[in-house]
């Protein structure tokens, strides 16, 4: 990847976070506004295969979550779900937008659906990908505790080699892949995501599904070991304006492993709204 | 947009897009717009061709973003291709693929040929071995009598098929190109109109793609004629069609693009 390098904004406490812009929508129109929202121990760069198949209809912008990629992630007491969320408005806020489109894999949809359920004026749509509403819902079955320990004794590519076989059908995809994925993962702070991971393993919104407002593109793994099928099922059974789509995909991580199918799901669903 | 420094200080705009696999070694096109251009022109090319390459986009000295040189130093087309060949060394790209619209493939015509290693394979719409056999020197005029708005708006037909294209992508091609510095324009175009290379277009070297509007409005057919000598070209005539198809038919050119220069095994990567 030849990089170029990032923008930034401080967030109302005072934080500093990076974003990237791709905007390659007709110069004589004014385009509509993506945000695109990376996963726990994502960043996003991990997003970019999903920019050419959306730039030309919207103007994408990817943020890197606080504690992530380039974000740093600010003082101890300020990291929960409403936090993030004030990011993704006040990130608004500077581009001088009133709303947006949000998308997200994983946790990066968690934070784009309380965005949905706690602005719903400033967000237009909502893509959820392999997103459940707060992972407090999946705390039974993934033991997310674990996860903290075992980054802190492994480290991220650690932990991540070996549980692998959770996030990718590593015989079906990309060689080379998987070693880049890791390796990408691994750029992030520890300390970082010893933070990050608890907090979001508490936050649960199931009950608040029916304050999404917006319509709602969500898009699950059909064999997922972290989330389970019943678990996504929640979605469409709270959410009123959502389509629903399965892929047949082994592991959770579909955001990275197909990620042109997801991002021209999400452009087919954006036309389709905006019509 | 980024920016550097060339080498006589005038500071140049670019940008990159990588949209390439990062666990895959991805090559480096390299994207020159015509007279009055920018880099934005190409803002209906960059997304699919930077699935296969990593596209680096400058704005051409005195256009966009990038500085007008100012008029006491004289502007040559050595110059002009220093800055694109510094561009690519500031990159880290010394080998690229290379593609010009019309006086941006001059300049990719120039480094094929007397720096051919730079060179993986060069692709041209719209451009001659120069612009000496054109009507160039007679815009001057026009241009300084009714603005370049207005030279540009009364010529648009050689440029695009009105009618048959969106008609706010004619107004933005007036107001981008027309927008430009007059002055500047002037200079640059008596630069180019002076400059003929036919008799040593058949020394490049590198694989080169030919894209000829077919209506020939701004420089006709015979100007192409010498490329045929190029050893390995494609020509390719693109029937009935004025000046600026790559801005009105952008999806033919990124195919062919792409094609030329990605689609074989071993040329560029699969997307």
């Amino acid at each position: 990847m030849l990089e170029r390098p990032m923008l930034s904004f401080a967030a109302g406490d005072g934080v500093s976070l990076r974003f990237q812009v791709d905007d390659f929508t007709n110069p004589w129109e004014q385009p509509d506004t993506l945000i695109l929202i990376h996963a726990a121990m994502g960043s996003s760069r991990r997003m970019h295969l999903w920019v050419p198949h959306l730039a030309r209809d919207v103007k994408v912008v990817r943020p890197d979550m606080r504690g992530h990629g380039q974000s740093t992630i600010g003082p101890d007491d300020t990291l929960d779900l409403e936090r993030l969320t004030l990011d993704v408005v006040e990130l608004m806020d500077h581009l001088g937008i009133d709303s947006a489109h949000l998308a997200g894999s994983s946790a990066g949809g968690i934070v784009a659906m309380n965005t949905a359920i706690s602005f719903p004026d400033r967000v237009k749509s909502l893509g959820a990908f392999a997103t459940l509403p707060g992972l407090k819902v999946s705390a039974g079955h993934t033991q997310y505790g674990s996860w903290v320990d075992r980054i802190g004794s492994d480290g991220i590519a650690g932990f991540l080699r070996k549980t692998i076989a959770d996030r990718f059908d590593v015989e079906a995809v990309d060689s080379g892949f998987i070693d880049w994925f890791i390796a990408e993962s691994a750029r992030n702070d520890p300390e970082s995501l010893r933070r990050f991971v608890p907090m979001m393993a508490a936050a649960d919104i199931s009950g608040r599904l029916g304050d999404v407002h917006c319509p709602t593109l969500c898009v699950v793994p059909g064999s997922d070991p972290i989330h389970t099928p019943e678990q996504y099922a929640l979605l469409k059974d709270g959410i009123t304006d959502c389509r629903f789509v399965t892929y047949d995909a082994k592991g959770h991580n579909i955001t990275d492993a197909y990620p042109d199918r997801c991002a021209q799901d999400l452009v087919a669903f954006l036309r389709d709204i905006r019509r | 947009m980024q920016s550097f420094t060339a080498s006589d200080g005038v500071r140049i705009a670019y940008q990159v897009d990588d949209f390439t696999k990062p666990w895959v070694q991805a090559e480096t096109l390299v994207l020159l717009h015509s007279a009055m251009g920018c880099g934005r022109r190409f803002f209906s090319w960059i997304p699919d061709l930077a699935k296969h390459f990593r596209v680096v986009t400058p704005d051409l000295r005195g256009h966009g973003s990038s500085e007008i040189p100012s008029g006491d130093r004289p502007l040559t087309l050595a110059r002009l291709v220093a800055d694109v060949t510094e561009l690519m060394d500031h990159v880290g790209a010394p080998r690229a693929h290379y593609v010009g619209t019309a006086a941006g493939g001059y300049l990719g015509q120039r480094i094929a040929l007397d720096e051919p290693e730079r060179v993986i394979r060069l692709s041209l719409f719209g451009s001659a071995p120069g612009l000496k056999q054109s009507q160039a020197l007679s815009w001057i005029p026009i241009v300084q009598e009714k603005g370049l708005r207005g030279f540009l708006a009364d010529t648009i037909t050689d440029r695009f098929p009105i009618g048959q294209c969106d008609p706010e992508l004619v107004d933005w091609f007036l107001d981008q190109a027309g927008g430009n510095d007059p002055t500047y324009i002037a200079r640059f175009i008596t630069l180019m109109a002076d400059q003929d290379w036919s008799d040593e277009v058949a020394r490049i070297r590198c694989p080169t793609m030919v894209v000829m509007p077919g209506l020939g409005k701004i420089g006709d057919h015979a100007a192409y004629e010498p490329m045929r000598a190029i050893p390995d070209v494609v020509m390719k005539t693109y029937e009935n069609t004025p000046h600026n198809v790559w801005d009105f038919m952008p999806s033919r050119c990124v195919a062919d693009v792409i094609d030329f220069h990605a689609g074989a095994p071993g040329r560029g990567r699969p997307a």
